[in-house]
């Protein structure tokens, strides 16, 4: 067996390396784009915490973003002198909160599509809620976010200056990232593993099985909040459209993409999400349409997403050194 | 005097509309091995499920050891020290046999309070090698690197009984631990079960339809006609009682 820890410390080293090169390689505006697909990253990896893991489908991932959105705007807003840091974590807690709340009635129904449906009727209600009330600024959401300043004892540091809010977006995603792989591998996810794969199992081995799936649900509502508070100051608005069901099918859309049954696929999704749609921008219109396509074709063609299926492959390689003239295998779809 | 490990009064308990069991008692003393027959749909794994808190009892109580468990869920009660096995055993089959004895144990610990915070990403050794102790005293060493889902049904049965083993409970409700076994295994599940009810000193109930291991298990005998216990007692007199042989045992076949 491999050493899981150095392993996924050795990944997670080399895409915040890649990351923080980022800026002396491509403009302003790629380097913003890529702040916004470490965001999205981490709403996959936690929307994949629930599928993966702990085997709830989520339907309504963006009323926790928006929580967090929310939360960090009005906190940078109205009360500045709230520590950045601290206002990260009351995000995070809100989020937190809010999948508290919605779990406490949603998990009553797993089974099925029903669990789906409850988390999209709550977040929806989320999103009339954020729509009609004037402490969130209305159907306007809220402008003028500004980047914050970071000030401990020794000095402060301006984030709104150059590409030092996006370092820090970087810094606060790979640690998201790193306690979401944690709580996969711990005790905790090996709980929630048994629970998915056999709740009736699982409860018969003394596990209070909708405990800990409410826990499973309050992390990725935490993770998910952090990342929704993190996007605020980066594109300085936040309004109700976070919580449309659109932007819930976004994280589930990464997943299937990049491929579910590993951990880092979500983050692979939300990379080629982000390059596809960067690709087609210019072709107004036809850019959904073909995103759309794109994602369709994967999704059927590639069923263990790109990077579960790249795996596979390597995998396959290795176990079978160097076949002598082999045809070059077949890409990724065939049968497996 | 002990109380009897298990004491069921008046229990009514069925699906929906359709009430299966009816005014069912039965008393478990600590150490006995009590096997519950009956002929097909005679109601005897609605009783085995409501004794789990799988299906809800519609009246009456059921205690345990002296407590009443009649309103727990299903983990309450494996927390208060009863082990289930199911008729199909349940294993995760994507994890390797050792990590679903693992899960077993985190699962006790968890529940007893005993698990310290901890930041480990792999299981602790010590539980690994206690599941792994466990594994080899069942006959499961040596299979750590595939899933459980290759075992075969009689490994997965042992599996099963290891993950239930490993919670150290004192009753073991057995949902037809021989179910769909060709003699010879069935002959080796209740060596393995005699084995085991000796050296841990747990008291059995388990629901049976073969003969053989009804009577070279069971130290006391129930038979449930009906959603009905109409007869209660040593496997002798159960044996002998006419009308148990009339509706169950007569007619002549060992399979009823």
């Amino acid at each position: 067996m491999t050493r899981p820890v150095p392993a996924f410390a050795l990944t997670l080293a080399a895409l915040v390396a890649l990351a923080l090169a980022l800026p002396f390689l491509v403009n302003r505006g790629l380097v913003f784009l890529a702040g916004l697909v470490a965001i999205n990253a981490v709403l996959g990896l936690s929307f994949n915490l629930l599928f993966s893991t702990a085997g709830l489908l989520s339907f309504g991932q963006a009323a926790f973003s928006a929580a967090g959105a929310y939360a960090a705007a009005l906190l940078l807003l109205r009360l500045p002198e709230v520590p950045f840091l601290a206002a990260l974590a009351a995000s995070a807690l809100a989020g937190a909160g809010l999948a508290v709340a919605i779990g406490l009635v949603a998990l009553r129904r797993t089974e099925g599509v029903y669990f789906a449906v409850l988390t999209l009727a709550f977040s929806e209600l989320v999103h009339v809620v954020l729509a009609k009330t004037s402490l969130f600024g209305r159907n306007d959401g809220l402008t003028g976010i500004p980047r914050p300043r970071l000030s401990y004892g020794l000095g402060s540091v301006d984030l709104a200056v150059g590409d030092r809010y996006y370092v820090l977006v970087i810094l606060v995603t790979a640690a998201t990232a790193a306690a979401l792989w944690w709580v996969t591998r711990s005790r905790l996810g090996r709980a929630f593993r048994a629970i998915r794969l056999d709740a009736m199992r699982a409860a018969y081995l003394g596990i209070d099985v909708r405990r800990r799936r409410l826990q499973a649900f309050a992390i990725a509502g935490a993770a998910t909040g952090l990342a929704g508070a993190l996007a605020a100051p980066l594109t300085s608005i936040v309004s109700p459209d976070l919580a449309h069901w659109g932007e819930s099918t976004k994280p589930i859309l990464f997943t299937l993409l990049g491929g579910a049954g590993v951990f880092w696929g979500p983050a692979v999704g939300a990379v080629v999400y982000a390059a596809v749609e960067y690709a087609t921008r210019s072709l107004a219109g036809a850019s959904d349409l073909i995103t759309g396509a794109l994602l369709l074709a994967v999704v059927l063609a590639v069923p263990g997403g790109i990077l579960g299926s790249a795996l596979r492959l390597a995998r396959r390689g290795r176990a079978r050194p160097a076949p002598r003239a082999a045809p070059a295998p077949a890409p990724a779809g065939g049968a497996p | 005097m002990t109380p009897p490990t298990l004491s069921v009064r008046g229990l009514f308990a069925g699906y929906g509309p359709v009430m299966i069991l009816k005014d069912v008692a039965l008393t478990v003393a600590p150490g006995e091995r009590h096997v519950v027959i009956g002929p097909n749909g005679a109601g005897k794994t609605t009783l085995f499920r409501a004794l789990c808190g799988e299906v809800p009892a519609r009246a009456g109580r059921i205690v345990f050891e002296g407590r009443d468990v009649t309103g727990l869920p299903g983990f309450r009660r494996v927390r208060a020290g009863i082990g289930r096995s199911f008729q199909v055993a349940r294993i995760f089959g994507e994890m390797t046999p050792a990590e679903n004895v693992v899960v077993a144990l985190e699962a006790g610990a968890a529940a007893q309070g005993r698990a310290r915070p901890s930041l480990r990403v792999a299981p602790e050794p010590a539980l690994v090698a206690q599941a792994e102790a466990m594994l080899a005293d069942l006959g499961l060493a040596g299979r750590d690197a595939a899933p459980a889902a290759i075992l075969s049904h009689g490994d997965r049965k042992r599996l099963e009984l290891a993950m239930m083993l490993s919670l150290r409970p004192r009753l073991l409700l057995l949902d037809e631990p021989t179910a769909g076994m060709a003699s010879g295994d069935r002959r080796a599940a209740v060596r393995l079960i005699d084995r085991i009810v000796r050296e841990t000193g747990a008291t059995l109930l388990l629901t049976e339809h073969d003969m053989e291991v009804v009577f070279g298990l069971g130290t006391r005998i129930s038979v449930l006609h009906y959603g009905e216990v109409v007869a209660s007692g040593a496997p002798e007199a159960v044996r002998a009682d006419p009308f148990v042989r009339e509706i169950y045992l007569g007619r002549g076949g060992r399979h009823a």
